[in-house]
């Protein structure tokens, strides 16, 4: 027995040996080969289910789609917009047309030359999808003029050119893509500057440069996205090596590690989406508009920031993501006042307090503030409640279902106008479940400066008119914003050309080794 | 025996149809739309109607689900609401993942723990012993997924002689492996050096003494088959359970398998996707209980006539 017990000993003392010296040299860094051939190694938060470009709104897949696709308007680094696809484009004096002429010279993936037949097949796709109605339901239809592609809208739509920069209006090839859809949504034929060059279902996606790129070929060659869902994995992937780039998680803790770390850098950049206080406007205590102006009151924000995401976020006083041009300057939100919320409550028929539930999805982007919101609720006299659901739950029962009396939520945006973070949000028209008025607020008032404000074309009158919006969310305390946090990205320190986008639009092809 | 093994086989089907209507009623009646989850939650309703429609979500759950099962009696197992590709193909091409974990942490665990387990038994009382049944009760409170991040943690940030993540090599598994297998290890062993304990306190181990028997010859031949039952049977319906997926590990170590592959299809509400991974790795348990059942015959043949006379 002893013996026996000695010889497996030994076999397991020669396997770890024999482990330390093969693995010594495993690829647990990213390639050491020359930094032109540099592989990148990126992490991708979940693995890309189609590479359909007008199948998909999910901004993860999104990201792998802006590296093999090419749209007709690209972003810049600081949220310009610029001729990509189409060497320019000019609108019509009623601003219900756009003219494109198209580039050329490029090609697709398989050679072929992108025509404008191809841009217009690729618009009209886009515009009958389903999944591609955030940017694309102010369109009508796109022909050809003139060897010009002509895009036709519903009515004139001053953020329309922001909305040409998502990749679910990509260019792709017509007759590739007539001939088989379901083959395209997994092999993809795109113009961009990455071509896919291997999936292994679930852990990797591999992109190589495409060397007849427009632009001229992709510095970086060849970039891996490894699918890594823990963050604490990923994060020590990024620090062993194993990972050249990723966006960390929200938590602070993880931040600020990384923002320790000598071999990494971190970006920040701030987040197009402010969060809010919601209450039902229509049903329940909350239909008193009193009862929500005492709400209102007793809101600290920078208490909130500092209690809910350490510090890492900036108040918001309109109802207007600070990112738009259209935010009013110097606004003045709800005064925070004790006192004054006390008043308001006992007016709305509660001296001696209310229990309330506040209904919130199951993450900490929105239990923590709920969290610090019941403290602060609970000076005036507020029971608040916290009601965690799955976030499937809260999207039937709340935000479809208006079976809610407060909840905490978001306003994201795809396009940094304030139409997009207003009109959805409080027109009649998209309440009871018809859109994103999960307010119920139906006021024509406000539907007739939403609708003026999306009509109009002069950027002065929008600005004026969006803040007469801002101030009557905040005179009838439709919704309480709170603040915007921010979007993160760390790279290690030789990876150039980094940034933290707003919108989470990146595009490789303007990363290289240093 | 083959009528025994038939039996089992056969009564897989109607297990089977009972977890396909089980799960089926549960996504049906849990909240989420699966139109909504693909439109986005700021779809408009008209298009989430148009797609309820084209999915033939609109029928009746009963129609739906009768047409869910002859598409199976007919080896369609469906196609994901998500990826739009037919869910065999995904979990066949998951499952290798899954297996390689499943195996390699099973055997590592049988390698390890049965031989630990009857060393401390042997030597009951001893330091050898106390040692062994103290390490046994941490690993068995210590979750894998924190093992696995230690593991990260030494292995790839200290020592970098291991990847932290993915699958392309063996190595890619090591780590994996050895936290699904420590529990599973620390259960072993208690459970071999318990049931060792019991068999050599019996009358033929005594008998075989008396009669100058060496002590590896008492315990390799005598004692270890009698102690193998319970073990066996741990060992199977651990690894029947791995096989459905070991979905924290895959996570940590950002392997693609079925674990991962199942919690997606529910956090999408892709009813198919579910469905068909959860009956492959039911069916798959079922066969590794019906593998350990045939083992058993082996270890102990009055078994095996029990089921004789059990299948008549």
């Amino acid at each position: 027995m002893r013996k026996t017990i000695k010889i497996l000993m030994a076999i397991c003392l020669m396997l770890t040996v024999s482990l330390f010296f093969t693995a010594c040299g495993s690829d647990t860094k990213s390639s050491g080969k020359s930094d032109q051939n540099r592989i990148l190694y990126e992490r991708a938060l979940s693995d890309v289910p189609t590479y359909d470009p007008f199948a998909s709104n999910d901004v993860t897949t999104q990201r792998t789609h802006y590296q093999i696709f090419d749209t007709l308007i690209t972003q810049t680094k600081d949220g310009k917009y610029e001729p990509s696809a189409c060497s320019k484009f000019e609108m019509n004096k009623a601003g219900d047309e756009i003219i494109f002429t198209i580039r050329e010279g490029m090609k697709f993936h398989n050679g072929q030359k992108v025509t404008p037949e191809d841009v217009v097949f690729s618009l009209n796709t886009a515009i009958k999808s389903k999944y591609t109605s955030k940017v694309t339901s102010t369109m009508k239809e796109a022909y050809l003029k003139d060897g010009k592609v002509v895009l036709k809208l519903k009515y004139p739509f001053k953020p329309i050119i922001g909305c040409l920069a998502s990749c679910n209006l990509a260019i792709v090839p017509k007759d590739v893509y007539e001939k088989d859809p379901k083959g395209f949504a997994q092999k993809p034929i795109g113009s961009g500057p990455y071509m896919l060059d291997g999936v292994k279902k679930g852990e990797t996606i591999t992109l190589k440069a495409f060397k007849d790129y427009w632009r001229g070929e992709a510095k970086i060659k060849t970039v891996v996205q490894k699918v890594i869902k823990d963050n604490t994995a990923a994060l020590m992937a990024l620090e062993s090596g194993g990972l050249d780039l990723m966006q960390p998680s929200q938590d602070y803790s993880d931040r600020k590690a990384l923002k320790e770390n000598k071999k990494v850098t971190y970006y920040e950049a701030p987040q197009a989406v402010f969060f809010d206080i919601g209450f039902n406007c229509e049903k329940g205590r909350f239909a008193n508009k009193k009862l929500r102006m005492a709400v209102a009151m007793a809101v600290d924000k920078n208490d909130l920031i500092a209690g809910a995401i350490n510090g890492m976020g900036t108040p918001v006083d309109a109802a207007i993501v600070p990112l738009c041009p259209q935010y009013p300057k110097n606004f003045k939100g709800t005064e925070y006042n004790v006192e004054a919320a006390k008043k308001f409550l006992a007016e709305a028929g509660y001296p001696d307090g209310l229990t309330v539930t506040m209904r919130v999805i199951a993450a900490t982007n929105y239990t923590k503030p709920a969290e610090v919101l019941q403290a602060q609720l609970k000076k005036i006299g507020i029971n608040m409640e916290i009601e965690t659901m799955e976030r499937a739950a809260w999207f039937e029962k709340v935000y479809n279902g208006g079976d809610y009396e407060i909840t905490y939520y978001a306003h994201p945006i795809p396009v940094a106008d304030a139409d997009f973070c207003t009109y959805s949000f409080f027109h009649s028209s998209e309440a009871d479940g018809n859109g994103n008025n999960f307010y119920n607020y139906k006021n024509p008032a406000m539907d007739a400066l939403l609708e003026q404000a999306r009509a109009s074309q002069d950027e002065d009158q929008r600005a004026d008119l969006y803040k007469k919006i801002a101030e009557m969310v905040r005179d009838e305390a439709i919704c309480v914003p709170t603040y915007a946090g921010y979007r993160t990205m760390a790279a290690v320190n030789d990876l150039q050309g980094v940034y933290a986008d707003s919108f989470l639009r990146y595009y490789k092809y303007d990363y290289s080794w240093k | 025996m083959l009528r025994y093994i038939g039996k089992r086989l056969l009564w897989m089907i109607p297990v089977l149809l009972g977890v396909s209507f089980i799960l089926f009623s549960i996504m049906e009646f849990s909240p989420g739309d699966p139109a909504r989850m693909l439109l986005g939650e700021y779809a408009a309703k008209a298009d989430v109607d148009a797609l309820h429609e084209e999915m033939g979500l609109n029928e009746p759950f009963f129609i739906r689900y009768g047409n869910y099962v002859f598409s199976m009696l007919h080896g369609d197992f469906g196609t994901s609401y998500q990826t739009k590709v037919n869910c065999a193909t995904e979990i066949l091409q998951r499952f290798p993942a899954t297996l390689k974990i499943a195996g390699s942490a099973t055997l590592l665990a049988a390698v390890i723990g049965i031989p630990i387990g009857i060393i401390s038994a042997t030597k009951q009382y001893s330091m050898t012993d106390v040692f062994v049944t103290t390490t046994s009760m941490v690993f068995t409170s210590i979750p894998a997924f924190w093992l696995g991040l230690i593991l990260i943690v030494v292995f790839t940030l200290h020592l970098h002689i291991l990847p932290s993540v993915g699958s392309g090599t063996w190595k890619h598994f090591v780590m994996p492996a050895l936290a699904m297998s420590a529990q599973l290890t620390a259960t072993l062993v208690r459970m071999t050096r318990s049931t060792m304990l019991d068999v050599i306190r019996q009358d033929y181990i005594r008998t075989a003494k008396a009669k100058g028997a060496s002590p590896k010859r008492i315990i390799l031949k005598h004692a270890l088959r009698n102690t193998m039952l319970p073990v066996v049977t741990i060992l199977g319906l651990d690894f029947g359970n791995l096989l459905g997926g070991c979905l924290i590990i895959e996570n940590v170590f950002g392997i693609s398998g079925l674990g991962t592959l199942m919690v997606d299809a529910v956090k999408s509400k892709d009813t198919p996707m579910l469905v068909a991974s959860v009956l492959f790795a039911s069916l798959v348990g079922g066969l590794v209980t019906l593998i350990v059942d045939v083992i058993y015959t082996y270890i102990d043949p009055r078994v095996k006539m029990q089921y004789i006379k059990g299948s008549k």
